[in-house]
């Protein structure tokens, strides 16, 4: 890699370089494959201990924009330190729990109130859930069956979310919900009388849970932001899950070619290393542009998206999460295929990067989505790169 | 706002703009907007006009008469000069081996060959592939004997672009078989009027007239027509490709071809509506548009060194993806004019001939020629083992 180019060079920075060093060192360090099995299973995918380290080596405030109250200085750390958690296969839940629920806070005109929720997030002490997703809809993100009601001390919930992500860990639920004005979001404590939770792991070992709200009562200031404007602020929320969580598909895929790249010079058949064949290498090496390709895509994503006002950015994000995603699911595929038997088993670690992947393209609007959603919202003459200029 | 490695290049791509809009002529700027392949005197007359301001040859350094420009700031120009339909100059002399010039070439060569580059005024052309040498470049069997004081010629070139139009040629020889293949072979400069040399034409699907057989028989070449040391020669065409490293990624061609492209699909109607709405032929266009802005950041990547992989690898990476590229973008043109695709023009003729080949002439030639991209300059599969084992260690 080229020295430092300067800030707006395509090189990293010297600061950044030693940002992505450290994550890595720190990463491959403690969290092995055996310890990512450990926290899924004895821990409900929640190793505090391990949270707690990643708050005090800086990395949660590292991925906060100052106007957050965070210290992120070119804003592209999140997308250096996700990269790493998703060659790592770290199940804890960043942009669940903590940078998806952020944004929406941050969309709704509100931050110096929400400065303590800010703090506790990046202190590791506490976790958000988006509950977004509803039974009997995708990736539409009005809600429907949950409705909220002006009482005379604030409002009255009702209704049911699907797979919110970070729900069973959080301890306050950020809950978008159908009011008279329209759309609106309520900052919701989890103990709140009238909650249910039924709780599950989702295929990549995160936990995950359905809620329902029966009558349950909250104060006026539960409203974040205006109410009706509930949409623009999921949609943040929902645009910055969509993008940095590419980081982390470009993390699993780099950590499942090498797994394959390893796996087909150990495995030998007729008499020699699978990697040897032609057929075997060319599936490889397309593997690899692939890889490259979607590394290029995430460098324009992480340096273009704050150019763009907000707007602007649900094209610009879409556009190149459809590329990234569908590259990813396509090397994982063929990371699978190349591994043969073994690859379809719990024991190996290839099969939990075709998982991870799975999940990251389904959560957040899978390619095809993003796919439709830029062809249907670009202009004549849109290109991705302009953002750049 | 952030600045990005881009955002300053902003006023030069005005100036580009500017200048292209007053000295590009219009029966010129016509012939390329119709995708038609460069005539000679288009690609004479246009690098004399871009030498008049310095820009003939924006990567030679400025003591030889160029521009002296970084590779990215080159890019950006390119791209520039591509969407605003500027023609293609023929990349032998400027960008192949005038770079070999002026670093391995004599004092005698530099001046005699670099200002008739620039200028436009000599045309050159590359002898490389064999009938029998072709993704195999260094099993060449063209032969070359010194006699003192000339290269005795003897073997057969194919696939030579150009070669109707060149003056001079840079031609691959072998002059010793002793060693090992690539050992052997040496860089020479050959007169293409010199006694011996028969160009003869080949025909592509197209209907055009862009490659060449070019026959070598008893040519004598002065020695001083060799570049550099004798049994060099593939040193210096390694260190001519990767000059050339991002140019074979065809990025501005496809940028203006991808533009080209959705302005036609406005203008096509399919029932009430203008092809630009129909959702399954926009939905590959969408498609293509996001694989080419990842190709066009994969090529700065390369171009700035902001990557980690083999350099020989990355570069094997543009080329392919590269190639799928020009022929998707070319194959959903064809497909957006339907039957008006099927005429096709015969090269050099601008005349107009019906509705398809008014509305979009040089559609189906591209579409036909385009085939060969995935095939010259080493084929998709040699560029799959060379990712393998360069890039995977393989």
């Amino acid at each position: 890699m080229n020295d430092d180019t300067g800030t707006s060079g395509l090189a990293l920075t010297e600061d950044e370089s030693q940002l992505q060093a450290s994550v890595e060192r720190f990463v491959s360090r403690e969290y092995t494959f055996e310890h990512y099995r450990r926290t899924v299973r004895e821990h409900q995918s929640m190793d505090r201990e391990f949270w707690r380290q990643v708050a005090d080596l800086g990395l949660i405030g590292a991925c906060f924009p100052e106007d957050w109250q965070g210290y992120a200085q070119s804003g592209k750390e999140p997308f250096l330190i996700l990269e790493q958690f998703g060659h790592g296969l770290v199940v804890e839940p960043l942009v669940s729990g903590v940078l998806a629920p952020g944004a929406v806070l941050a969309a709704s005109g509100e931050r110096e109130r929400f400065a303590d929720v800010f703090a506790g997030l990046m202190s590791g002490e506490q976790l958000l859930a988006l509950a977004w997703t509803e039974p009997g809809q995708r990736f539409d993100s009005s809600p429907v069956t949950v409705r909220a009601s002006k009482t005379g001390a604030g409002w009255r919930l009702n209704g049911r979310k699907s797979t919110v992500l970070a729900a069973p860990m959080a301890e306050t639920l950020l809950v978008s919900a159908a009011t008279e004005d329209g759309p609106s979001v309520f900052l919701v404590p989890k103990d709140t009388a009238g909650i249910e939770s039924v709780v599950y792991q989702t295929l990549d070992g995160q936990r995950a849970a359905d809620i329902r709200f029966n009558e349950v009562d909250v104060g006026r200031e539960s409203l974040v932001g205006n109410a009706g404007d509930g949409l623009a602020m999921v949609q943040a929320g929902l645009d910055q899950a969509a993008a940095l969580t590419c980081a982390e598909a470009v993390g699993a895929m780099s950590a499942a070619l090498e797994l394959t790249v390893d796996y087909t010079q150990t495995r030998k058949q007729f008499g020699q290393a699978i990697a040897s064949f032609q057929a075997i290498q060319h599936r490889l090496a397309n593997m690899a542009i692939e890889l490259e390709y979607s590394r290029a895509m995430l460098q324009l994503l992480s340096s273009g998206m704050d150019r763009l006002p907000q707007g602007e950015r649900g094209t610009f994000i879409s556009g190149i999460r459809s590329k990234i995603l569908g590259c990813a699911r396509y090397l994982v595929s063929e990371a699978v295929q190349l591994h043969g038997g073994i690859g379809v088993t719990d024991e190996a670690a290839i099969s939990h990067y075709f998982r991870k992947v799975t999940a990251l393209d389904l959560a957040w609007g899978d390619a095809r989505q993003h796919l439709e959603r830029y062809r249907s919202t670009r202009s004549a003459d849109y290109d991705l790169v302009a953002a750049l200029y | 706002m952030p600045d990005s490695f881009l955002s300053e290049y902003q006023p030069f791509r005005e100036e580009i703009r500017e200048f292209v809009a007053e000295k590009l002529p219009d029966d010129m700027k016509e012939r390329t907007r119709q995708g038609f392949h460069p005539t000679k005197e288009d690609m004479r007359r246009w690098t004399a006009i871009l030498h008049e301001r310095g820009w003939s040859a924006p990567g030679w350094p400025r003591e030889y008469g160029g521009a002296g420009w970084s590779p990215l700031k080159r890019m950006v120009f390119e791209i520039e000069m591509a969407n605003a339909e500027a023609p293609g100059l023929s990349p032998f002399g400027l960008h192949l081996i005038g770079p070999v010039i002026y670093t391995f070439g004599s004092e005698e060569q530099k001046a005699r060959y670099l200002p008739a580059i620039l200028d436009g005024s000599q045309f050159w052309c590359q002898g490389y592939s064999e009938p029998n040498s072709g993704s195999d470049l260094a099993s060449l069997r063209t032969t070359a004997v010194s006699d003192g004081e000339h290269y005795v010629v003897n073997g057969q070139k194919i696939w030579t672009s150009e070669a109707q139009y060149a003056d001079m040629m840079f031609c691959l020889v072998r002059t010793d078989s002793s060693g090992s293949n690539q050992g052997g072979i040496s860089m020479l400069l050959i007169d293409m009027n010199s006694p011996g040399v028969t160009v003869r034409p080949i025909i592509t699907q197209d209907m055009s007239h862009y490659v060449n057989e070019v026959f070598l028989e008893d040519v004598k070449v002065p020695v001083e027509n060799l570049v550099g040391e004798e049994n060099h020669g593939w040193q210096y065409s390694k260190f001519l490709l990767a000059n050339e490293r991002t140019a074979s990624a065809y990025l501005p061609q496809s940028k203006r071809d991808l533009r080209r492209l959705r302005e036609l699909l406005g203008q096509l109607r399919e029932g009430d509506d203008y092809l630009t709405h129909d959702a399954t032929l926009d939905l590959e266009v969408a498609r293509t548009e996001i694989d080419l802005a990842a190709h066009e950041m994969m090529v700065y990547r390369i171009i700035e060194g902001a990557y980690r992989i083999d350099p020989n690898a990355a570069a094997s990476m543009i080329k392919a993806r590269g190639a799928g590229l020009q022929q998707r973008i070319s194959s959903l043109w064809v497909e957006a004019l339907g039957p008006h695709a099927l005429p096709l023009f015969g090269s050099g003729t601008h005349e107009s001939g019906g509705y398809g080949l008014d509305l979009s002439p040089g559609a189906m030639s591209q579409y036909l020629i385009r085939r060969a991209v995935s095939i010259y300059g080493g084929t998709n599969e040699i560029q799959y083992n060379i990712i393998a084992k360069r890039g995977l260690n393989l």
